[in-house]
């Protein structure tokens, strides 16, 4: 009796694995693995999506992984995909894909219905980085071939996780992106790429930043400006200050590494309306004296940090002046920040704050604090 | 004659002799032999022996010559005086029972009948070839005593009195198997040893009732608490040393004749990581080397089937540069990730065993041979992708680690694999945790398999995942010693 209870069980058990299968048993060689992707606008309205995937032909042990790119048609990026299908003959896996070139066209245009299904669909994943294309198509971003790798999209990528130490392009995910945009009082940004001519090739190079209005692209601006914006919203890991520190010297440029940035933004409230004070201070060390006057003299090191300090408070307050006349965005959340403090006070004006904030007077203090001048402690000489 | 007059000794010499002859028929390796005392003739006797299991001259020495040359004084009783004065050997026993004489016979000792009585004494000559004392193939140890136990029950019981020389190590015979007579003796130190184990396992031997017993692997079937269990209650060993471990730990052993595996009861679960080595290096090195083993038994169950739910259901959650080396090297491979891993460990298996198997001079090549063929050229074949022979590789090493619980890794491995081809992650967690519900409702003899030890302060760890150092391991195991304190340090510094 107990031997039939134990059979029994086995065939129920055996019978339920059989029949319902093997519930998303898939193998990893019958998926072409999604890299990265660039979507671009067709002439009948609909979307070019160009999809670069790891290239199973080559693969051996001792080549490198390459990757190949082809195009396919759809109303939306999720009609694309499947399309794909009719072009690979493999389901195209989105899992490892990390990076989306958007071409300037579809991002003027509105870009939320581009990104929907990436923050909806279980399989794309929501760290992805989207990257604007100015000038060029995104297919052209994306089927230039790579400088240092096989895979374009995966240098893109590594372009911009290794921001932090340039400073000049902002490291934005998918979900901070989405996060900015539903932000009153926060205009989101993303890095733009472009092609660039090369010694006897075009290279993709970063070109700083385009700024958005709500899910409309605005406009851009370049690589230095994108570093004074990155200092406002505290976000500068490392980089390089380069500085004319003598305007009767034009010529020679005084290089500072930073260290250590950080920024504290407050609104000052008086009657009914807010103005803004930023304090930078930043941790630097003088790395390069391309000239000959001596930076480097221990006596003069309050000097040097007070123009240093005054340098770098222009060009910010620049980028800052251009933001609210020029652009009417604002990108360094003011707007967030005084909701943080006051809500309430924030919830009355959030209507007219795109005027408010043309007129807000902003107050920019920026200390500039230089820790070592390198191994070498004076200027070279020449004579 | 009717069965008990069968096995009923006659009075007269000849009569015996005939009866033995009969019942043994044309064995030539029986040897009888009669005589008589040089004085009297009313002193006959006569032995027969099992030619290869005696001391031949032991038996004239101490028998034949000491009755030829006797000085008869006309006693009545001759037995009594054969017995007490006239014999020089160092055992001897009265017997009257026929069966009982030839079975004691055909173990090695020869029986002597004399005239006109009606019993025969057995006399101890025990003497055949047996391999000499050396270490286990099973269980070498760098650091260490290397003597093994053999197949004769009272060397093995030597050995084991030797290393316990208190008089509360107490031995009890008794014999199974109702042909083969195999003698069997229980070892505890009373005292130590739990009553009510003691009290169950003797009920359990009573209850055995097989023809032949060959190797102490019968009984530890026939005992076990789980007999279905793939995992082992009942422990075995084959090194002295461990076998006095364990019994000061409050355990039995069961030594078998014939049998150098002695078997230790109850056993846990943690005791197939433990090793003798872990005692006497350094605590620090025994505990790593411990840590090691419990790791690879994790390690060599589970690899093959997180690889496998891994690859062929979460593929997002392995690292992308992996990912694609994966992708990459899987390609153009005939079969499925879970045939080719399951195709792969049963190839394993095979080599493994018959390796063990064959004369050591072949086991060289054919290793090389597996290595070269299997690995290298099934890979360059695209039959099988490269990572699954790296899997395999790995999880065959780690296997060694673990001699002692091999069998059930590689029960365990195979259900895992499937589990994991159906369900992934989700069914690998679900056999986790019915694996770990199963364990811990097994008992041993009583004792609970996955042992916790709630005493007081870190005792349950002491001796499980490290091997602390002696002045920490005062108290015994719980559940199985009677008297748990072990040792007494006051101090860990001993200098001063």
């Amino acid at each position: 009796m107990r031997i039939k209870k134990c059979l029994l069980l086995v065939f129920i058990i055996s019978d339920m694995l059989m029949l319902s299968g093997c519930w998303n048993y898939r193998e990893l060689s019958d998926m072409a693995i999604i890299t990265g992707i660039g979507i671009d606008r067709a002439e009948d309205g609909e979307l070019d999506v160009t999809f670069e995937i790891i290239d199973y032909k080559t693969a051996s042990a001792i080549q490198a992984i390459k990757t190949e790119t082809f195009q396919s048609k759809g109303k939306t990026l999720f009609e694309a995909t499947r399309h794909a299908i009719k072009l690979t003959g493999m389901k195209l896996y989105w899992a490892h894909a990390q990076v989306a070139v958007i071409s300037e066209e579809v991002a003027r245009d509105d870009i939320i219905p581009i990104i929907d299904l990436m923050i909806r669909d279980h399989e794309i994943r929501s760290d992805i980085h989207l990257i604007i294309a100015k000038d060029v198509l995104a297919k052209d971003i994306i089927t230039t071939m790579a400088l240092t790798m096989n895979n374009q999209s995966y240098e893109l990528a590594l372009m911009i996780h290794n921001s932090d130490s340039s400073g000049e392009i902002p490291k934005v995910h998918l979900y901070q992106f989405i996060n900015a945009m539903g932000t009153d009082g926060k205009e989101p940004v993303l890095p733009s790429v472009t092609l660039m001519d090369d010694i006897d090739k075009k290279i993709v190079a970063s070109t700083g930043s385009a700024v958005f209005k709500g899910s409309r692209l605005r406009g851009f601006i370049s690589n230095e400006e994108t570093m004074w914006y990155l200092f406002v919203t505290n976000e500068i890991k490392s980089g390089l200050l380069t500085m004319h520190l003598d305007p009767k010297k034009p010529k020679e440029t005084v290089s500072f590494e930073i260290f250590r940035s950080e920024t504290e933004m407050k609104p000052v409230f008086s009657n009914q309306s807010v103005s803004m004070s930023i304090k930078i201070k930043l941790l630097v060390k003088l790395n390069e004296i391309a000239g000959e006057t001596n930076y480097a003299d221990g006596k003069q090191q309050n000097e040097l940090e007070d123009k240093a300090s005054e340098q770098l408070k222009e060009n910010i307050m620049a980028l800052i002046e251009k933001m609210k006349k020029e652009f009417d965005l604002d990108i360094f959340g003011f707007g967030n920040v005084v909701y943080q403090e006051k809500p309430l006070f924030f919830e009355k004006v959030k209507s007219s704050w795109d005027q408010q904030y043309q007129n807000l007077k902003v107050e920019l203090q920026v200390q500039v604090k230089n820790k070592s001048t390198g191994v070498f402690n004076k200027a070279i000489e020449g004579d | 004659m009717n069965e008990s007059e069968k096995t009923k000794l006659s009075q007269s010499l000849k009569a015996n002799m005939e009866t033995v002859k009969t019942i043994y028929g044309s064995d030539s390796t029986l040897k009888m032999r009669s005589f008589s005392n040089l004085e009297s003739d009313k002193i006959k006797c006569g032995i027969f022996y099992i030619e290869g299991l005696v001391n031949k001259e032991s038996i004239s020495k101490n028998i034949i010559r000491p009755i030829i040359q006797a000085e008869y004084s006309g006693e009545k009783d001759i037995p009594a005086l054969l017995k007490d004065k006239v014999i020089t050997s160092e055992h001897i026993r009265v017997e009257q029972d026929l069966t009982a004489l030839i079975e004691a016979v055909n173990y090695g000792d020869t029986a002597l009948f004399i005239d006109g009585f009606a019993t025969a004494f057995l006399i101890d000559s025990k003497d055949w070839k047996q391999r000499q004392i050396e270490e286990p193939q099973s269980e070498m140890t760098v650091r260490g005593p290397k003597e093994g136990f053999t197949e004769c029950i009272m060397v093995n019981l030597s050995l084991i009195r030797r290393r316990i020389i208190t008089q509360d190590l107490k031995y009890e015979f008794s014999e199974i198997g109702t042909r083969t007579k195999t003698k069997i003796c229980m070892c505890y130190i009373e005292g130590v040893a739990n009553k009510n184990i003691l009290g169950e396992l003797k009920d359990r031997l009573s209850k055995i009732n097989m023809d032949a017993v060959l190797d102490s692997g019968y009984i530890q079937e026939c005992i076990k608490d789980a007999p279905m269990s793939i995992f082992k209650t009942v422990g075995s060993t084959e090194k002295p040393d461990i076998i006095c471990g364990k019994l000061l730990e409050g355990r039995i052993a069961i030594v078998v004749d014939g049998s150098p595996e002695v078997i230790t009861v109850p056993y846990l679960f943690i005791e197939a990581f433990q090793t003798g080595e872990d005692y006497y290096i350094p605590s620090v090195y025994g505990s790593i080397n411990r840590f090691l083993r419990i790791a690879s038994f994790f390690l060599t169950t589970m690899i093959p089937a997180n690889y496998i739910a891994l690859v062929t259901f979460h593929q997002e959650m392995i690292p992308t540069p992996l990912a694609i080396s994966i992708a990459a090297a899987s390609t153009g491979t005939p079969f499925p990730t879970i045939v080719e891993m399951a195709l792969m460990l049963i190839v394993f298996e095979i080599i493994r065993e018959a390796i063990v198997r064959m004369p050591s001079f072949m086991g060289q090549a054919i290793s090389i041979v597996g290595v070269l063929v299997i690995g290298q050229a099934t890979v360059e074949a695209r039959f099988i992708s490269a990572p699954i022979i790296i899997i395999v590789a790995f999880t065959a090493i780690t296997g060694l680690m673990i001699g002692k619980i091999k069998s059930t890794s590689i029960i365990l491995r195979m259900i895992f694999i499937i589990l994991s081809g159906f369900l992934g992650f989700y069914g690998i967690i679900f056999g986790f945790i019915v694996t770990c519900i199963y364990l811990l409702q097994l008992k041993s003899f009583g004792v609970p398999f996955i042992h916790v030890d709630n005493s007081k302060g870190l005792h349950g760890v002491t001796d499980t995942i490290i091997r602390a150092p002696w002045w920490y391991l005062k108290l015994r195991p719980a559940f199985m010693a009677i008297d748990r304190k072990r040792n007494d340090f006051k101090t860990k510094k001993v200098r001063k």
